[in-house]
């Protein structure tokens, strides 16, 4: 098959009734539909985990202030606020940076250019040694602590601080045991959402450079 | 210009080019449901860039960038069903060959597009649709000689799978 022929075979297999008017043209605009493309997935999962994070620091400071003592009540609520509202922050300005941002309408290689660097915004902050060693870590010691406030119960801080001074080693190897689980498996989910996907973009970059060559 | 206006204008145009994100949906997704999101998502990604175009290139111009760079940009659900497809592709073929040819020639073709790489996709189907090099350098960025270049190239390479798949290499 000659490439004029190719082409015009290729032509003819559009039909013109597949073509909409005005009316199924704004009614599809209505529609909300979830995105398929990179970015959109990107700014869902922002929101996500902005919702779970506001959700979870509003229940846990509820929580203390209707069930731990009022001497500590005031103390962990803050340190509550500050762990959340660390978290909270780094993703609000991350989500920022892209909730606003289309699909360029630049040429195609700088567009492309500028799609990688958005989703590596994202793979890279979940990746980072920031968020491997010291968000989640801290996260699971955060998660211990209010189990062992819930599990004192009435006994208070002084409970707390006897189980931490006589289970500290168990306390650690709990600690190290599902961090040991936890990192590689947050890392091979980021992977799995994004990075087979980063590197078919990344090649499709490669590509348009080697044209230029 | 107030918002329903800028709607109405947009409307417009898009009936009048949407050839456009039918051919690009066509040529970057195999199966309807993945044609279909393509297409939803592309017109999305128009009517939210809209306020950026600017009237100094061609709306069609303008068109084909954003709906490539939706489509090189989107998620491929469907990566394995791909290398064994048979598209589902509706047929519009001339009179005068039977229309079993005419379909397994369609399919043929799609399924020797469908096997070229985003970016190939990309300068190839401007090509089809019988822009300029210069226009294709002003949608990819490529200069006019390296469009040339590629096109040759990506020609021969459609050719060869064609013929792997017509004789069954």
């Amino acid at each position: 098959m000659d490439f004029d022929e190719i082409k015009k075979t290729w032509k003819n297999s559009f039909k013109d009734d597949e073509l909409l008017n005005k009316e199924e043209i704004e009614a599809k605009l209505k529609i909300k539909s979830k995105s398929n493309i990179a970015l959109g997935k990107v700014k869902r999962n922002y929101k996500l985990e902005l919702i779970i994070g506001i959700g979870m620091s509003i229940y846990f400071i509820i929580w203390m202030l209707i069930y731990i003592s009022d001497e500590y009540k005031l103390l962990l609520s803050l340190f509550t606020f500050l762990f959340f509202g660390t978290l909270i922050s780094f993703t609000w300005r991350n989500y920022n940076k892209v909730r606003k941002t289309v699909i360029s309408s630049d040429q195609l290689k700088p567009a492309l250019v500028k799609t990688i660097k958005d989703i590596e915004r994202y793979v890279n902050f979940n990746t980072s040694t920031f968020s491997k060693y010291l968000l989640l870590p801290f996260a699971i010691c955060f998660g211990m602590f209010i189990g062992i406030f819930v599990g004192v119960g009435e006994e208070g801080m002084n409970a707390v601080m006897e189980i931490l001074e006589n289970r500290i080693i168990r306390i650690v190897i709990i600690l190290v045991v599902l961090s040991v689980i936890f990192i590689p498996f947050s890392q091979y989910m980021t992977k799995k959402m994004y990075k087979q996907h980063l590197d078919e973009l990344k090649q499709c970059l490669k590509e348009f450079e080697e044209f230029e060559d | 210009m107030s918002n329903r206006n800028l709607k109405q204008e947009f409307i417009s145009l898009i009936e009048k080019h949407q050839g456009i994100i039918h051919k690009v949906s066509r040529m970057y997704c195999d199966k309807e449901e993945c044609r279909r999101d393509l297409f939803q998502d592309i017109l999305v990604q128009l009517w939210q860039s809209f306020s950026s175009f600017n009237h100094k290139s061609k709306f069609s111009t303008w068109m084909y960038r954003v709906a490539l760079n939706t489509a090189i940009a989107q998620f491929r659900k469907d990566k394995k069903n791909n290398e064994d497809l048979t598209p589902d592709v509706p047929v519009n073929v001339p009179e005068e060959e039977s229309f079993k040819e005419k379909e397994d020639r369609i399919n043929l073709v799609h399924k020797a597009i469908n096997k070229l790489s985003k970016a190939e996709k990309a300068i190839i189907i401007l090509y089809m649709d019988d822009y300029s090099y210069e226009e294709i350098s002003e949608i990819s960025g490529l200069t006019i000689s390296n469009v040339g270049v590629k096109i040759n190239r990506i020609k021969a390479k459609l050719q060869k799978i064609l013929k792997e798949l017509e004789y069954g290499l």
